[in-house]
């Protein structure tokens, strides 16, 4: 084996660290083959190669490689029926056939420096969307734009190779232009199908040249959970698939009172599994403590605790200001329908009764922490473009700054501002300005790594923080991201629309409070206009 | 009561790039002291001599996968207490729950985000303190 590349924390250096390993990795994965082959396919060399297609999915996704995971999974399938003896060996055209696309995979250039996301394939993978757009022009225009909102999209022109595509690589939803669907009754099988499949169903959002009642109506009969006419807005559109596809900004948390560990345990194992974020609270007495540090979007409470009743806890959390609108769910031992009553009347939102199916407590929770959550948002948030507003932004900051200092770690600021914008509010009117900075919002928030947080500012101003972050590192990822805005061309009442951003940084510790860092952006963001706008400069 | 804070992680995944990644991430991020072996029974035999807080398991091994080390670990004196953290890509409920019946203190999904490891087991950590703290004991 040659020797290994050096190794350094960090996103990109992550990436270059796996990108070097790769070479020796598939050489390995090819020797596997040739051991089975050579061996006429014996248990232990099939189990190597299964083994080693496997790992490879695992490395690419924690590595950020998310086209060598895909590669790697579809050798991976292929071959897992074949070490566990179930299936005679595949052929070697099939085997050849699936390392090229593992040898192609390894050959594409590593993502984007301006796509910073993390290796999080689980969400990478929900953005995946297959437009069906036979258009020569708007075809490939619109996979172009979308695919600078950050989803991986697939064009087809034809829909003959849908549900071969479907099969191949589940996308999370279809554009789908409305006249292919024009009398195709298989199509209605095959989409009712895919409603049913265990994966969750691709979302159907339908473009058309036609607005009318007719055909809304047909679109909605098939399935269709949105509708775009033509010319499409880009922002909006990729607005709609963000919220029918896009995995929430960061985990619900929920927060469990419970006495008994073994139930406390059941409840947040089957809901950490489904991606929450859980804490478990086995002393009712600690329950206050337990709500300021979890910061729950959703509260269990047992209904069963020795020293207080859950009703009486549910009562003390509304009483806090801020959690007087977070969701509580009763969890109690036996139930009838008038205590399911009584639990609702003391201010619970469901009772849920033991044993529970972790499908439904999965379901309830999640739904109540997505309303809890958007509840809260709406009221810490900007109402133009859903940002977290000023306040909430300023507040954030100070909690990073203050993580940062224990932490001995930089964080960037940035802020950044639309060029000549009051130009365009003034020649383009005031709803074009709105557009532009909904779509930008919009935008910065698909591109950003989830750990970095974006709000309003104030006017045109919006304020990002990088957590962990040094200035180079955020201004490259700022020049990335300008580059792409400023070819992002939108339409908008009929007229196509495009916009250039400015950016200035200052980084904590250099700048060490708040204040000082807000006001040295600012200054660097004037630097950015007085350079000649469309520019990142960082002090 | 055992000492309450997480210092040695015994890490055991065969691949060796993770292994890399992960050992390299858990120390420099979370500052813990970090043992990371290819296999089970490598675990095995370092689990005296190294005496972890914690172990992290590896689901999906050859030769002794996750579930059959963390069986044989059970037989050791070292090992019998000890919390073992799996990590898998099944993470299903149901297949948590299976592997809780085991003896699984909880499961990290994978793949993992290198630079929040730490944090994702240090907060498995401190849900069992928490449990610790109430029953004085593991499970």
């Amino acid at each position: 084996m040659t020797e290994s590349p050096q190794l350094e924390l960090g996103d990109a250096p992550l990436r270059d660290y796996f990108a070097a390993r790769l070479p020796d990795r598939l050489r390995e994965v090819e020797e596997a083959w040739e051991n089975a082959r050579a061996t006429g396919w014996q248990e232990a060399e099939a189990r190597t190669f299964h083994r080693l297609a496997h790992s490879l999915t695992g490395a690419g996704a924690t590595f950020g490689f998310p086209a060598i995971t895909e590669a790697a999974r579809l050798l991976e399938q292929r071959l897992k029926p074949v070490a566990q003896g179930a299936t005679p060996p595949p052929d070697d055209a099939t085997v050849a056939e699936l390392l090229a696309g593992l040898h192609r995979a390894g050959r594409l250039p590593a993502p984007a420096e301006d796509s910073v996301a993390p290796a999080l394939s689980e969400a990478d993978s929900r953005r995946s969307v297959l437009l069906v757009e036979g258009d020569p022009e708007l075809g490939p225009w619109l996979a172009q734009q979308l695919e600078r909102f950050g989803y991986r999209v697939r064009l087809l022109e034809a829909p003959d190779r849908l549900a071969a595509e479907i099969e191949s690589d589940p996308p999370s939803a279809i554009l789908l232009d409305q006249a292919f669907w024009e009398g195709r009754r298989a199509w209605a099988q095959e989409l009712s199908r895919l409603r049913r499949s265990p994966h969750g169903a691709p979302k159907i959002v339908f473009l058309s040249d036609l607005g009318d009642l007719e055909s809304r109506l047909a679109a909605v009969r098939a399935g269709g959970e949105a509708y775009f006419t033509k010319p499409v807005d880009v922002g909006a559109l990729a607005d709609q698939l963000d919220l029918l596809t896009g995995p929430p900004a960061e985990p619900y948390r929920a927060l469990v009172v419970e006495t008994d560990e073994e139930l406390a345990g059941e409840c947040a194992g089957a809901l950490r599994a489904a991606g929450l974020q859980v804490t478990v609270e086995t002393d009712p007495e600690r329950f206050l403590e337990a709500l300021a540090t979890s910061r729950p979007d959703v509260v269990l409470l047992s209904l069963d605790l020795p020293c207080c009743g859950g009703a009486e806890l549910a009562a003390v959390l509304h009483q806090r200001e801020e959690s007087v609108g977070t969701p509580v769910l009763f969890l109690a031992l036996a139930g009838s329908a008038e205590d399911r009553l009584s639990a609702l009347e003391l201010g619970g939102d469901e009772l849920l009764v033991r044993p529970i199916d972790p499908l439904h407590l999965i379901a309830a929770v999640t739904g109540r922490a997505r309303r809890g959550r958007s509840l809260a948002s709406l009221i810490s948030s900007d109402s133009l473009t859903s940002l977290p507003n000023h306040a909430s932004l300023k507040q954030q900051l100070d909690a990073e700054l203050a993580r940062a200092a224990r932490e001995r770690v930089p964080v960037a600021y940035a802020l950044l501002d639309l060029d000549w914008f009051k130009a365009i509010n003034d020649t383009r009117g005031y709803a074009a300005g709105d557009h532009l900075l909904r779509t930008l919002a919009l935008f910065l928030k698909q591109r950003l790594r989830r750990s970095d947080i974006v709000g309003r500012f104030g006017g045109d101003e919006i304020g990002i923080i990088f957590p962990h972050t040094d200035g180079p590192t955020a201004r490259s990822v700022l020049d990335n991201l300008r580059e792409s805005f400023s070819r992002l061309h939108q339409s908008f009442a009929g007229a196509e629309l495009s916009a250039t951003f400015s950016g200035g940084v200052a980084v904590f510790p250099d700048f060490p409070t708040a204040d000082l860092l807000v006001e040295g952006a600012g200054h660097a963001l004037q630097d950015a206009k007085d350079g000649g706008r469309n520019r990142i400069v960082a002090r | 009561m055992k000492d309450p804070s997480l210092r040695r992680i015994l890490f055991v995944e065969d691949d060796p790039d993770i292994q890399t990644v992960a050992k390299m991430a858990l120390e420099a991020i979370g500052g813990f002291n970090v043992l990371a072996c290819g296999s089970g029974s490598e675990a095995l035999s370092r689990l005296g001599e190294f005496s972890p807080d914690l172990v992290l398991l590896d689901v999906m091994m050859p030769g002794m996968d996750g579930p059959a080390t963390l069986a044989a670990l059970r037989e050791t004196p070292a090992g019998r207490g000890l919390p073992v953290v799996f990590m898998t890509s099944r993470v299903q409920a149901q297949e948590v729950a299976a592997y809780r019946e085991m003896g699984a203190a909880d499961v990290i999904p994978k793949p993992f985000d290198p630079m929040a490891l730490s944090e994702q087991v240090q907060s498995v950590w401190d849900s069992l303190k928490a449990r610790v703290d109430s029953a004085g004991r593991w499970e």
